[in-house]
């Protein structure tokens, strides 16, 4: 079996499982989008990173607080770290093209433009001016870096990567083991763990992170465009989980929503990769001894299950 | 991690060419396939050149995707399937793609002159993987990788865990990425960019251009293939756990992949006959993959061929550990490794056998390949040749 | 302009360009070093002195020879604005 040790979560709705509401569209009252405030994490450590990449150290922290574990814990090559996401790369995405002029996809406009000289083909602004567009979605009035004058480039660049959010989580924990990042909802965070279950199988890892992070905040607009508008409220959350055991998970495809799954949804909103391990979070409180977890992307599901020892037991490994 | 699989044929759209032969024939031969970006404004740039596919011809049946990043990953498709039929249910085909940027692309068009729903779905990192699928007529699991450059070697391991796991039959594997505005503002803004050409490990090398391109491998378990260009025998990924965007300074990570991926495949220092590296041709790059190469394989990196394709195709991100896994199987199918292009003066530093100014005739079995990407990301790959 | 001026304004682009919270950069001196791993140093790295750099170039007018190396001048604060200083052409 493939054991949940701890998890962890931080989302709009606060901290924890605690935190979320018995239903979330009804407690939405209409908001589309439920934002989480960019923690307040201290040191210039943090200084360039973005509110995503912030999110995924909380979710850690929230992870270890939540298992009695410390950082010592997980720190070195034998924690595998596996990164989910669908949506956390769209502020930093949007922030950058915003940064670069306008009509730089229309690619006529922008030769002619760049044969006359113009100054649309340059980078937007003068000295240090961002173009801030609908930044000013920036959730709980928390400054982001969007809110101090900048210009997006050099700092920033690396920052529009997925990767750069699991990156400043194996930088702040040590972590230098396996690495895998998908892009999706919550049938790539049921990939995710299948991988992972895998590296344990093999003894690649003795543990590991699976790690989800959302954010819809700054690219609400276009979020509003897809079908999510008509469902319950985008949450912004960010999960961990540290998994231990020999790897073994029942991977398959899953024909309906498992319990589990619905459950989250009703509680948490529609947080994509996040649900799978906010259902298996649920599970552990309601004392449950397995999680059967599914996640649905796109039209496709899958399942795996996971074996939930009490809160307190000790690790094995 | 897995037993090892195979890789029944290959599909490429590259700079050098819209198909397998084309490319190869190119790489070969020793052309260069950057050239001054015409397709988007790059005047206010530091650097405008790259590796640019000038043309993209219709797919069959004539259709011509919007998204450029579909339109290249449909184009290698229909390559791959020219080559080999995907004989099995649909609901046991599988897609695993790997990407550094995804639909940025078309994020830039969402946001500037495109309302509307489709819009703001084709931005999504996994829109063109899906689009992949649909053209497949693909219904099993459909995985977008993204660790970063890597990605590409990653989505093959995947690839090979699914048929392991028995969660596909087949899996149609691989990686792509296209050239747009977004990158190349960030890589100027980086100084990553040389505003010479790629030299990879050579003395005076000042940095990487990027390319465009998607590349696709056809993977099956070795007990339903008949007829291969190869096996995957053994893959790994690691993380640095160092910086944000550069490399580790001692290249820790990689030479973790390195060795696991070698573990897995059951392949010592010796049994290596080819090299493909990472070879962005940037100062720090190549000088920590030469010092990893040496550590891992001892005294066998002095006498194995290292190239790097990247000085004929530029960078081309996400799809690069692919096309250089194809191109470790196409060296093995006709005995010629093709040279590292702009490679001339050799840097002390980097003193292994770069196979300078033209292909060398020889025919390796066994490549690994290695892969690095921003945020840490790491990834090696073994590779057999032969049918 | 004076190095004291050109001090001012790098500790600007210590807080618009750099990210570094206001006070922290009230606090850094003349004497402040500036690479990352130096005692008493505001810690910045590779990516911090591109952008550095380029922020220079940007709000001093002046345009830094890539092939040259630079890494004496971009040792503290003092060497940073003597530099720049010399460098601006004059009013």
């Amino acid at each position: 079996m493939t054991r949940l040790r701890a998890v962890g979560l931080v989302s709009g709705w606060g901290a924890g499982v605690a935190a979320l509401p018995a239903d979330a569209p009804a407690a939405a009252d209409g908001r589309r989008v439920i934002p989480v405030p960019r923690p307040a994490l201290d040191g210039e450590r943090f200084r360039r990173a973005t509110r995503e990449c912030l999110l995924g150290v909380a979710a850690v922290e929230a992870m270890l607080a939540e298992g009695g574990l410390t950082r010592d814990a997980i720190r070195g090559a034998d924690t595998a770290l596996l990164y989910v996401t669908a949506a956390a790369y769209g502020a930093s995405n949007r922030l950058f093209v915003g940064a670069g002029g306008a009509s730089t996809a229309r690619t006529a406009g922008g030769l002619a433009e760049a044969r006359r000289g113009s100054a649309s083909a340059t980078p937007a602004g003068g000295r240090g001016e961002t173009r801030r567009g609908d930044a000013s979605a920036t959730p709980g009035g928390a400054p982001g870096e969007e809110s101090r004058e900048g210009r997006a480039g050099t700092l920033h660049f690396p920052y529009t990567a997925p990767s750069a959010v699991p990156a400043e989580v194996a930088i702040e924990y040590g972590l230098t083991g396996g690495y895998v990042i998908l892009v999706g909802g919550a049938r790539a965070t049921i990939d995710a763990i299948w991988q992972a279950a895998r590296l344990l199988a093999a003894r690649r890892c003795r543990r590991a992170l699976v790690l989800a992070v959302e954010t819809f905040a700054e690219c609400e607009d276009l979020w509003a465009r897809g079908r999510w508008a008509a469902r319950g409220p985008l949450v912004e959350a960010a999960a961990c989980a540290l998994l231990e055991g020999d790897g073994h998970v029942g991977y398959g495809p899953a024909d309906g929503p498992a319990p589990l799954e619905t459950l989250a949804v009703r509680r948490a909103g529609e947080i994509l990769a996040c649900a799978p391990l906010v259902a298996a979070a649920l599970a552990r409180e309601a004392g449950q001894p397995e999680a059967r977890l599914t996640g649905e992307w796109r039209g496709r599901r899958a399942a795996v299950t996971l074996a939930l020892p009490a809160a307190g037991t000790p690790a094995l490994v | 991690m897995s037993a090892p699989v195979a890789v029944l044929a290959a599909g490429v759209a590259t700079p050098l060419g819209l198909d397998l032969e084309s490319f190869w024939s190119a790489l070969v031969t020793g052309v260069d396939g950057t050239s001054g970006i015409e397709r988007f404004a790059v005047a206010d740039l530091r650097v405008g050149r790259g590796g640019e596919i000038k043309k993209i011809t219709p797919l069959r049946g004539g259709s011509a995707p919007r998204c450029r990043a579909s339109a290249l990953l449909l184009k290698a498709a229909d390559d791959l399937l020219g080559r080999a039929a995907l004989t099995a249910d649909p609901a046991r085909i599988a897609v695993v793609v790997g990407t550094a940027l995804g639909g940025v692309g078309e994020l830039e068009r969402a946001l500037a002159d495109a309302p509307g729903p489709r819009a703001a779905a084709a931005a999504l990192y996994d829109s063109p993987a899906h689009a992949l699928a649909r053209r497949l007529g693909a219904r099993g699991p459909v995985l977008t990788v993204s660790t970063a450059c890597a990605s590409g070697a990653t989505a093959l391991g995947i690839g090979a865990d699914l048929l392991d796991e028995g969660a596909a039959d087949l899996v149609v594997a691989g990686g792509y990425d296209i050239l747009c505005r977004f990158v190349m503002r960030g890589f100027d803004a980086l100084r990553s960019l040389t505003r010479e050409r790629v030299r990879p490990f050579d003395r005076r090398r000042s940095g990487l251009l990027l390319g465009e391109a998607a590349g696709l491998v056809l993977l099956a378990r070795e007990r339903d293939a008949r007829g291969r260009l190869g096996r995957l025998l053994g893959h790994a990924t690691s993380s640095d756990g160092s910086h944000i965007a550069a490399p580790d300074p001692d290249g820790r990570g990689l030479e973790h992949a390195l060795r696991a991926a070698m573990a897995a495949a059951d392949v010592a220092p010796d049994d290596v006959d080819l090299v493909s590296a990472h070879g962005t041709g940037t100062i720090l790059n190549d000088r920590i993959e030469t010092g990893v190469l040496k550590r891992v394989l001892g005294p066998r990196a002095y006498r194995v061929p290292v190239n790097s394709i990247k000085g004929a195709l530029g960078h081309t991100m996400g799809a690069a550990a692919t096309l250089e896994a194809i191109m470790c199987l196409l060296a093995a199918r006709d005995g010629v490794v093709p040279s590292t292009l702009g490679y001339e003066e050799p840097d002390p530093a980097c003193d292994l056998d770069y196979v300078p100014r033209e292909a060398r005739h020889v025919r390796p079995r066994v490549a690994v390949s290695t892969s690095l990407g921003f945020g840490g990301c790491n990834a090696a790959l073994v590779l057999e040749g032969g049918g | 302009m004076e190095p004291k001026e050109v001090l001012d304004e790098l500790k600007t682009i210590l807080v618009s360009r750099l990210k570094f919270d206001p006070r922290r950069a009230a606090e850094t001196t003349e004497a402040t070093p500036l690479p990352k791993g130096v005692e008493g140093s505001i810690g910045l790295d590779s990516l911090d002195f591109i952008e550095l750099s380029i922020a220079i170039e940007e709000r001093f007018g002046l345009a830094l020879d890539e092939s040259e190396d630079l890494s004496a001048h971009f040792a503290s604060f003092a060497t940073l604005s003597r530099f720049i200083a010399e460098k601006m052409p004059a009013a």
